[in-house]
């Protein structure tokens, strides 16, 4: 029998994550080789023009997902923002991950359901959320407006802008993309053409509170006539 | 189709509770980012425009007395006639000038600590 399946990443969720990985990742090594000097000057110059060039794309990708799709960003940060007693009960074992990947005996056995973001998955996001939000401001400002801001703002914005940036693509490089790996069936969901969807029994394994609140059946999304 | 279950509409799981929970949120990161923004911004144009007054007033005096640039300085004119040169003349050129041009727009941000 075919097997039941839910939508997970709508196509607008699907445009803004996979343009800001890509963004994001031209922006850090564009950065890195300028904070960094690893580049001779001409080239830092042409990596600068570069840095800012996606930084137009990167900005557009965000206030367009927030603006054209703002029923989809209000849901996501309603999900990230519900910290329930679940929320923090993941804590305790941290989802079960350092048991299953690592074989040590960290806190209870059974993993307290989750909505459609785990806790640790609520924090991360939260994080690149105000990040996202953080470099955007500080990097336009840094660019449009040093001069009215005073050295010392502008010193602990640039520090701001470069440091925060590095750590929030540790956190996106060791954490958030080995365990995206691992949740085969979501990244595949993520960057396969067409549908992001999953199938029915992986989503209630992993976020069974979304699946029994979240969720309806298509048909019914179909208007009575 | 591909899939048989969708989320619901944002109308239907969002709450009134969860409305306000994360308009206010957003709302406050946004609102105190750009008080905060909006004020930097504005305490300091008021001491460009002070520095600005402050230069005009310098710049009047100068004038009253003659001595809009440098070179009409009675101190500068002494130091040209020592060196038995003019303004942009080649001894001066050769000694108070410099050769190299250094394209410094995207230096590092160095020495922001002597702020």
């Amino acid at each position: 029998m075919h097997e039941k399946r839910v939508l997970k990443f709508p196509l607008s969720e699907k445009v803004f994550h996979n343009v800001n990985l890509i963004t994001w990742i031209a922006l850090i090594v564009t950065g890195v080789l300028i904070y960094f000097q690893l580049v001779d000057e001409p080239t830092s110059e042409l990596m600068m023009d570069w840095h800012i060039g996606i930084g137009i794309v990167f900005t557009i990708n965000f206030f367009g997902f927030v603006f054209l799709n703002f029923d989809r960003f209000a849901l996501m940060m309603r999900n990230l923002l519900i910290w329930d007693r679940d929320t923090f009960a993941w804590f305790k074992n941290f989802g079960g991950y350092p048991r299953r990947l690592f074989g040590i005996k960290f806190g209870p056995e059974e993993v307290a359901p989750q909505g459609r973001f785990n806790a640790g998955q609520k924090a991360a996001y939260l994080i690149f959320m105000f990040m996202i939000f953080g470099l955007i401001v500080s990097g336009w400002l840094l660019y449009a407006y040093p001069a009215a801001m005073g050295k010392i703002f502008v010193k602990w914005m640039f520090y701001f802008h470069v440091w925060g940036s590095i750590l929030t693509s540790l956190l996106a490089f060791c954490v958030h993309m080995p365990l995206a790996v691992i949740n085969v069936e979501d990244l595949k969901a993520m960057f396969r053409i067409g549908a992001g969807d999953v199938p029915l029994d992986d989503a209630h394994h992993h976020a069974p509170k979304w699946v029994e609140n979240d969720l309806m059946a298509v048909d019914a999304a179909k208007p009575a006539h | 189709m591909k899939f048989q279950y969708i989320e619901k509409p944002v109308g239907k799981i969002f709450s009134r509770r969860d409305f306000l929970k994360a308009g206010g949120v957003m709302t406050a990161v946004v609102a105190m980012t750009g008080y905060a923004i909006t004020d930097i911004i504005k305490r300091r144009k008021s001491y460009i425009a002070m520095r600005q007054e402050g230069l005009y007033k310098d710049d009047k005096r100068c004038q009253n007395l003659k001595l809009t640039s440098s070179h009409q300085n009675p101190s500068c004119a002494k130091s040209y006639e020592d060196l038995k040169t003019e303004p942009m003349g080649e001894i001066a050129e050769k000694l108070l000038h410099t050769n190299a041009y250094f394209d410094r727009k995207n230096l590092i941000l160095q020495g922001a600590n002597h702020a």
